[in-house]
């Protein structure tokens, strides 16, 4: 797994290419609450490129999520494939998170 | 019937891993369709990922088997492993209704591996956690 990061003032875009298993997920995890810390309040998350995502890899989502909606910030999700999209709906956490077809749709939502 | 595949694996997720490519691409000849092929490639490495953290005490994990049955319309995934007693299909589903703050952290995996499979059977045999999980190989087909 390879993340690719894109910030905007105190938005990231997080870009997941390659597989999400088990043993990546510290790793996101990781970074994403190093960013959280560091001022991020909004995080897309972005799977356009994830092809594989285990059930550590949809808690690492979870994690921060809770941190973030403790401070009133959110993650989002964008450019699910079938697999993943169909792995979070199992999961029963596809209704936790908003849900956009690309990073730049998630983007400009929030901009409304 | 073809003979199962067998796969005798360190305690490792590369080892894991890699054992996942290998039957994602038996599955594929076997003419299994995408949602099939993930769903066993999760089912694998959830119950992987359990032996290798959680069926043996720290670090005397040494190695355990993950097997691939081919028997159309139908596949079964086996992982055995020589450590602690331990039956997954105990624990209790995760209550998907409460909201993001009260989400437990764990038991997600044994859910996913039920939920994208047909039947899921666990046995203790000569000092060996069994778990056998059977799918069809295409969506078109009947469940087993």
């Amino acid at each position: 797994m390879t993340l690719k990061e894109h910030r905007l003032d105190t938005t990231l875009i997080l870009s997941i290419t390659g597989e999400l298993d088990n043993a990546a997920s510290d790793q996101f995890r990781e970074l994403a609450l190093e960013r959280i810390a560091d001022g991020v309040s909004r995080l897309i998350v972005d799977f356009g490129q994830t092809t594989f995502v285990a059930s550590m890899g949809i808690r690492a989502l979870f994690i921060p999520a809770k941190e973030l909606k403790a401070k009133g910030g959110s993650v989002v999700l964008a450019a699910l494939n079938r697999e993943v999209r169909n792995l979070l709906l199992v999961a029963g956490v596809l209704d936790l998170f908003p849900v956009f077809a690309t990073p730049e749709e998630a983007l400009a939502h929030h901009c409304k | 019937m073809k003979p199962p595949v067998t796969l005798h694996l360190s305690c490792s997720h590369s080892a894991l891993a890699s054992a996942i490519v290998r039957i994602a691409a038996e599955l594929e000849t076997a003419g299994a369709d995408p949602a099939s092929i993930y769903a066993a490639r999760v089912i694998a490495e959830e119950l992987g990922t359990n032996v290798i953290k959680y069926a043996y005490p720290e670090g005397q994990c040494d190695t355990f088997t993950v097997m691939l049955t081919l028997h159309p319309p139908h596949f079964t995934l086996t992982v055995e492993d020589h450590g602690t007693p331990f039956n997954p299909l105990d624990c209790p589903p995760p209550d998907l209704t409460l909201p993001l703050e009260e989400r437990p952290i764990g038991g997600l995996g044994i859910h996913l591996v039920r939920k994208l499979s047909d039947r899921v059977t666990y046995e203790r045999r000569d000092d060996k956690n069994i778990i056998a999980v059977e799918r069809r190989l295409q969506d078109s087909n009947p469940p087993s």
